[in-house]
């Protein structure tokens, strides 16, 4: 760590910078994150929705919803007498043709995305990160197979290779990860490659070689952890789109199967009511918005602070 | 060499490059849906059909043969424009795509129009007021541009304009072919709908990169000569600011196609998208490979084009220079 952070003598500022640039990487990251009100909205939407993941797992699994139940209503009961009511103080979001509380069912839609946009770009990025680093260490034959795989991958829209993907599996949570993480597997690829081009000319790297470093050992130790930073701009980047990209596969029926809540699902079962219960389509909609937005804008913060001259976002 | 040899050995270049793609992405969609579940025969004689007929049809499929001899099949059949026939109606794939085609392409140069009409003017604005006022406003609205999901901002717009206003249809897609009017109308919502993320994204790129130019060498020797403000910035900055950005409308044209599906869904258009999700809710196989094969192709060529514009407009592409 270093010892001066943060200064407000203005006659200390070169001070400042220079002890800046001793400092490592993640704490200057982590530094201009916090100096950024909009990173830090973004961060807190992204550590909201996680914790709330956890919670309602935790609820869903081993509490069996008695957690929400008890502080809000239960997300699967149904209650004939109260459907499509409009917001009221009792249910803040209204409630759904079933009679069920849109809002715990929103609260409750938010593990889907969040599950599925992590371990999609999990996934992703683990595999992505692999055919990439491969690629650009050996380089010629290797190389040429690797990127040509990854061109035919991009040869499809993102979404559309999704659905193709869903109409061969089948609907269900592991293949909607699967799927939307084969999507962004040549995303991954393309941006470690690039950089670990670069990386492998270093002379540290001609310094590992020759000392005769087995090639797993200076791909994974010693040139990967030089990579990483713009692998974690692009993964958060590719969360942001893979959960919308999920809500959009629900919407069309191709998502996980009910009766678990899912933002997209609740949009499309409410499609029909469109002009009797705006509070049906308003409120899900919102959650993916904030959530993507919270996650676009740690996006860009990260890339602002970990390397300005990139550009890239994925494909929409 | 000339000038225009160059360019057409790196078009040239670029089309032998496709090949390999087309074939690994024709490969890719034929043995997707080989792989789904359900038997071709089964789906296509339904429930009654006795086992000698299943054994027969399947014997006219050629399904009893190796997958690589299907694929061949498939693929040479392909290369002449036949995507085979629908288990369903038994018409020709290539026929339903060509039929529903237009609706899509409607919606896409729609939703391009949409894009570009925006996102060009305001990244410029952006770039020329950075750190104003309009500057703010314009990034947190390409922010959320971005953050939307395109679907729900489509029933939102269903909701606000084609319900309460009315002017506009709320469903449904005429061609302007048909009726220039009723064509443009019935574009409208849709075309925003799906355009706008792309719109926010051409803002974004466009900003970034105009502002990359305006902190060059050259801009600063411009000023030196006393070259007009607005020319340099007109002649000199946009021109050289906008090859990034025509990169990203190239590959994003994608996601117009891909995006159609979903957009299609929400407006009742029927293009190639609903085409395409009815046929995976009725197991209709080919409807879905040649869909996505023919979808595939057209992003391939767009991107050569965008390429081949890209190398016309900027010489040190195609004299080697390596673009990444």
């Amino acid at each position: 760590m270093s010892t001066v952070t943060e200064s407000t003598d203005p006659d200390s500022d070169r001070d400042a910078h220079t002890e800046r640039d001793y400092s490592t990487a993640r704490e200057r990251v982590l530094s201009q994150v916090r100096q950024s009100p909009l990173a830090m909205i973004g961060a807190s939407i992204a550590v909201f929705l996680l914790l709330l993941t956890v919670v309602t797992l935790v609820d869903r699994h081993l509490l069996n919803r008695t957690l929400i139940t008890t502080l809000l209503h239960d997300p699967y009961a149904t209650h004939p007498e109260n459907r499509l009511q409009a917001p009221t103080l009792v249910h803040p979001f209204g409630t759904d043709e079933q009679g069920r509380d849109i809002l715990v069912r929103v609260i409750y839609g938010a593990k889907t995305s969040v599950i599925v946009g992590v371990l999609s770009v999990t996934f992703a990025s683990i595999v992505g990160v692999a055919i990439g680093s491969v690629s650009a260490y050996y380089g010629r034959i290797v190389d040429m197979a690797g990127m040509r795989l990854m061109d035919v991958l991009l040869s499809f829209p993102a979404i559309l290779l999704a659905i193709a993907l869903m109409a061969t599996l089948g609907r269900g949570l592991e293949n909607i990860i699967l799927a939307l993480g084969v999507v962004y597997v040549p995303t991954f690829a393309r941006v470690t490659r690039s950089e670990m081009l670069s990386q492998k000319e270093q002379e540290y790297a001609d310094a590992a070689r020759v000392v005769g470093y087995p090639d797993r050992n200076i791909i994974l130790k010693e040139l990967l952890p030089n990579c990483l930073t713009p692998i974690i701009v692009q993964a958060t980047f590719s969360i942001a789109l893979a959960i919308i990209a999920e809500a959009a596969l629900s919407f069309l029926g191709l998502g996980v199967s009910p009766p678990t809540p899912t933002w997209g699902m609740m949009l499309s079962k409410g499609k029909p009511y469109i002009t009797d219960a705006w509070w049906y389509m308003l409120f899900p909609g919102l959650a993916i918005m904030v959530t993507v937005l919270g996650f676009n804008l740690l996006g860009d913060s990260l890339r602002d602070a970990l390397d300005p001259q990139e550009q890239g976002e994925g494909r929409i | 060499m000339s000038d225009s040899n160059d360019l057409l050995f790196y078009v040239g270049k670029r089309f032998l490059w496709a090949v390999p793609v087309l074939l690994g992405a024709s490969f890719l969609s034929y043995i997707l849906i080989h792989l789904a579940p359900g038997d071709p025969a089964q789906i296509i004689l339904g429930r009654r059909a006795t086992q000698e007929q299943l054994a027969q049809l399947r014997q006219e499929m050629a399904l009893n043969k190796p997958v690589y001899v299907q694929y061949w099949r498939y693929l040479s059949d392909a290369a002449v424009g036949d995507l085979g026939r629908s288990y369903r109606s038994q018409q020709k794939v290539a026929t339903m795509i060509a039929q529903r085609l237009p609706y899509t392409l409607q919606l896409a140069v729609g939703s391009l129009i949409v894009a570009l009409g925006i996102g060009l003017p305001t990244g410029i604005y952006a770039s020329l007021n950075r750190n104003e006022f309009g500057d703010h406003v314009s990034r947190i609205v390409a922010l959320l541009g971005i953050s939307i999901p395109n679907f729900w901002l489509g029933l939102m717009l269903i909701l606000l304009i084609a319900v309460h206003v009315g002017v506009v249809p709320i469903y449904g897609m005429t061609l302007v072919t048909e009726n220039v009017l009723a064509g443009f109308l019935s574009t409208l919502l849709p075309a925003v709908a799906l355009g706008t993320a792309l719109t926010a994204l051409i803002m974004r790129m466009l900003r970034g990169s105009l502002l990359d130019e305006i902190n060059k060498g050259y801009v600063q020797t411009a000023n030196a000569y006393g070259i007009a403000e607005h020319e340099i910035m007109y002649v000199y900055v946009l021109k050289n600011g906008l090859l990034p950005t025509i990169t990203v409308i190239g590959l994003q044209l994608g996601y117009l196609l891909g995006g159609s599906v979903v957009i299609e869904t929400v407006f009742g258009i029927p293009g190639i998208g609903q085409m395409t999700l009815d046929a995976i809710f009725k197991q209709d196989f080919p409807v879905i490979q040649g869909v996505v094969l023919f979808v595939a192709t057209v992003f391939v060529a767009v991107n050569i084009l965008v390429d081949t514009l890209y190398a016309f407009l900027d010489p040190r592409i195609r004299l080697g220079g390596e673009s990444t």
